[in-house]
């Protein structure tokens, strides 16, 4: 089993308070241009995304690396980066398809999920981002799906 | 410098164009005042000589954040604006906007703007990283409020940016206009639109930039705003205030308690009838829930209105029911009515108390034979014609015929059309309140009463919910007259003290118990101010209240100003829970108790020696000593 961060765009409200939070216990200063999670808004269409690196299974930031600086690690599935291998050839950031990897400071600063405690987690009480088993991820939102089947069903109707 | 601002205050002189930017008073200074409407006070009460008019290319308009703005803390989101209150002439108008506005001034770099001057024609302020201009908005002169947002938002090319603006209202100088931030959310008291109109400044639009809130003790900090937002909101569960549950849901609080406004106040119970069609064919609206940087609450909402003349209309709204009082006050009823009506005061850009409160008033002298067709253009002014009361709102913020015997507020508006009309009318000091029936609930009645800038929020109620930090564990007798002036000076206090920090007062104030405590050491991690105490916080607050009450003085505030209150709000209500009930009898003794309170010497209403030494404001005195 291993926990991931999951996110749930549906839920968000903007508060960007994941921004804030990262960016304080990272760089001690609460700044959305230095976190290394990513508030995506689309005001007018009351859409938000917050994109944050995924840790993902073959991390093609990892796969372009030419000093081997970022790395899948076994056991934990972070990718982690060992800052003084990295020489700044900013790869990393071409390959990420999901254009997760921001560059502060001459280094890649990716989310590392604050070693097992991401703390923009603990400052999103709306559970747009959540820290969980992936093999339950999709469980609360099936919940509320069967939640809506079964009002609607006792309303006597088909929904 | 401590940590928690970012050193900038823009000063942006219309007169001249000239745009400087300066830095933070001293620390000692920032220390007493913190930020917000501490900061706000301060710099009005230095900066305005005593004879100047709201009116004046002289009177400031100052937009101002605090140290938590832009953090982790909950709700890091409030702007508040403040100027010479356009109502009175003599207090401090302190409205707060929220949304985006204040976080991205931070990320720009500013901790605050002050206007001064007057431009000669239309502009409005960009704000970006490391710089600001001022820009022709002569193409927005005129637009609605939603109508400028959008037009800014097109000129910036999508950038991610927050507008705040003013509508018709503020550009005609209707005292009472407001301010409107990203579409949902407004500083609307004291006229703060009016000074912004006559300013001729359109609009300030803030592109978030780089800069960054230093934080002192980051751990320390985040350790500490985490567990004030778990005091607020459960972790994974937080659910936005929930249009549904909330904004549609069954009567409130204040409905269930004969507080929301009805018909001018004629009839409270009257307003159970709105609270039951608004629950019922609300739930059919589409609605989806909008937040402001750092809550979870989201208390901004868009709905699609499902039925009835207004069908397919998507209104955009504030979670805060003041507005709604505005349409229930004209005794509009159907629903989605009642939502476009709603809006519409936002649209226009004035404050539904005020507006809201003259136009109840011409609905009432209608009904009364007060007023007739002739009067009205040929409106027919009865109970729930929304076309009416939609052309009448446009008439007042244009001064157009009988819209202009409206404009000035519901005082001056009861002395033009004349009679028995004075008696009707709902104000304090000739400035609209905060709109819902305080008759109801006698503590916030008060706090309005004898709110230093006019009915402000300034303290809040205790006779409807808890305030656990304070020593209230459960609701005191609205009715009850013991207590109330204590407890408006110790929620006026505590409010004061932390709308100076830059938050949002939905996410300090609740029933939760821990929060005052907590709130002063996440300053001192967030500052660096180690040993700032919660004694020094009340201190702040205090010391707030009091540098208002010396900036009235100066002005010609006197105490029996604070008796300056409409009839209707004294007379005991025909129905409801407060039927039969009015705080007439008691009000003289009870305001007279709140200035023993707050050691004021109730002849003059000038604070005692003692307690401005205490709170270090004696050369404040001295300026009010010398006219």
């Amino acid at each position: 089993m291993s926990k991931e961060l999951i996110i749930d765009p549906t839920k968000c409200t903007a508060c960007r308070s994941c921004e804030a939070a990262c960016s304080t216990a990272r760089e001690g200063v609460a700044n959305p241009h230095k976190s290394r999670i990513r508030m995506v808004l689309f005001h007018e269409d009351y859409f938000y995304y917050p994109l944050v690196c995924l840790q993902c299974e073959s991390p093609a930031c990892a796969m372009v690396c030419p000093t081997g600086a970022l790395a899948k690690e076994c056991e934990s599935g972070i990718v982690q980066l060992a800052a003084e291998r990295c020489v700044g050839c900013k790869m990393c950031l071409v390959a990420c398809p999901f254009g997760a990897i921001r560059f502060l400071d001459q280094l890649p600063a990716k989310c590392d999920l604050c070693n097992g405690d991401p703390v923009c987690v603990r400052f999103c009480e709306v559970g747009a981002l959540r820290y969980a088993d992936i093999s339950e991820a999709g469980l609360p939102r099936g919940n509320e799906f069967a939640y809506k089947m079964k009002m609607a069903a006792q309303a006597g109707g088909n929904p | 410098m401590a940590k928690g601002y970012v050193g900038t205050i823009l000063r942006v002189n219309l007169s001249t164009g000239q745009i400087t930017r300066q830095g933070l008073p001293d620390e000692g200074t920032l220390r007493k005042f913190v930020g917000g409407v501490g900061l706000s006070s301060k710099l009005l009460f230095d900066e305005l000589s005593p004879g100047v008019k709201p009116l004046d290319p002289d009177n400031r308009l100052i937009f101002m954040t605090g140290p938590m703005t832009g953090t982790t803390a909950p709700g890091a989101n409030s702007c508040v604006v403040s100027t010479l209150n356009v109502h009175t002439g003599y207090g401090v108008a302190a409205a707060y906007t929220h949304a985006y506005l204040a976080a991205y001034l931070k990320y720009a770099g500013c901790d605050g703007i002050v206007f001064e001057g007057v431009s000669e024609d239309p502009v409005y302020l960009l704000v970006q990283d490391g710089k600001a201009e001022l820009r022709n908005a002569g193409h927005l002169w005129g637009k609605d409020t939603r109508q400028t947002d959008e037009a800014l938002h097109r000129e910036l090319r999508g950038a991610e940016c927050s507008v705040t603006c003013i509508g018709p209202a503020g550009e005609n100088c209707i005292p009472g206009a407001l301010v409107k931030t990203d579409w949902h959310h407004a500083a609307a008291k004291g006229g703060v639109g009016t000074v912004m109109g006559f300013k001729k400044v359109k609009a300030v639009v803030v592109v978030p930039g780089r800069t960054g809130v230093p934080v002192a003790d980051s751990q320390e900090y985040l350790r500490l705003t985490q567990e004030w937002r778990r005091m607020l909101f459960p972790l994974g569960e937080a659910e936005p205030i929930g249009v549904k549950r909330v904004v549609f849901g069954e009567a409130n609080m204040l409905g269930r308690n004969s507080c929301t406004a009805a018909k001018n106040f004629m009839d409270p119970d009257f307003a159970l009838e709105c609270w039951r069609g608004w629950h019922e064919q609300g739930q059919g609206f589409k609605a989806v829930c909008k937040g402001c940087f750092g809550c979870s609450r989201a208390c901004g909402f868009k709905a699609e209105i499902t039925s009835g003349p207004f069908r397919g209309y998507v209104a955009k709204m504030t979670g805060g029911g003041e507005n709604i009082d505005a349409a229930w006050m004209l005794g509009i009823v159907e629903p989605g009515s009642v939502l476009r009506m709603s809006e519409f005061y936002d649209l226009l850009g004035v404050d539904s108390g005020t507006a809201g409160a003259a136009m109840g008033l011409a609905f009432e002298c209608y009904e009364k034979g007060l007023l007739t067709k002739k009067d009205t253009d040929g409106l027919e002014l009865t109970w729930g014609n929304v076309d009416a009361a939609m052309r009448l709102l446009e008439k007042l913020v244009r001064r157009e015929g009988f819209g202009a015997v409206l404009a000035d507020g519901p005082k001056i508006a009861a002395e033009r059309i004349g009679g028995d009309a004075p008696n009707y009318a709902v104000h304090i000091k000739g400035m609209g309140i905060c709109l819902h029936d305080w008759r109801g609930a006698w503590s916030t009645l008060l706090a309005q009463i004898v709110a230093n800038g006019g009915p402000l929020w300034q303290g809040y109620r205790v006779d409807l919910r808890t305030e656990p930090d304070l020593g209230y564990n459960k609701p005191m007798d609205p009715f009850e007259i013991e207590g109330k002036a204590e407890a408006v000076r110790k929620t006026s206090i505590r409010k004061a003290w932390e709308d100076s920090l830059g938050i949002c007062w939905f996410d300090s104030y609740r029933d939760t118990p821990g929060t005052l405590a907590l709130v002063p050491q996440a300053l001192a991690a967030l500052t660096g101010w180690k040993d700032f105490s919660l004694e020094e916080a009340l201190a702040v607050g205090e010391r707030i209240s009091n540098l208002q009450r010396l900036f009235g003085l100066q002005r010609g505030f006197t105490p029996a100003r604070d008796l300056e209150v409409s009839p209707r709000l004294l007379e005991a209500p025909p129905t409801g829970k407060a039927k039969g009930k009015s705080i007439a009898p008691y009000l003289r003794e009870m305001i007279l108790e709140y200035y023993r309170l707050m050691d004021w010497d109730p002849e003059t209403g000038i604070p005692r020696p003692e307690v401005l030494q205490r709170l270090g404001l004696e050369s404040a005195a001295v300026s009010l000593k010398a006219p």
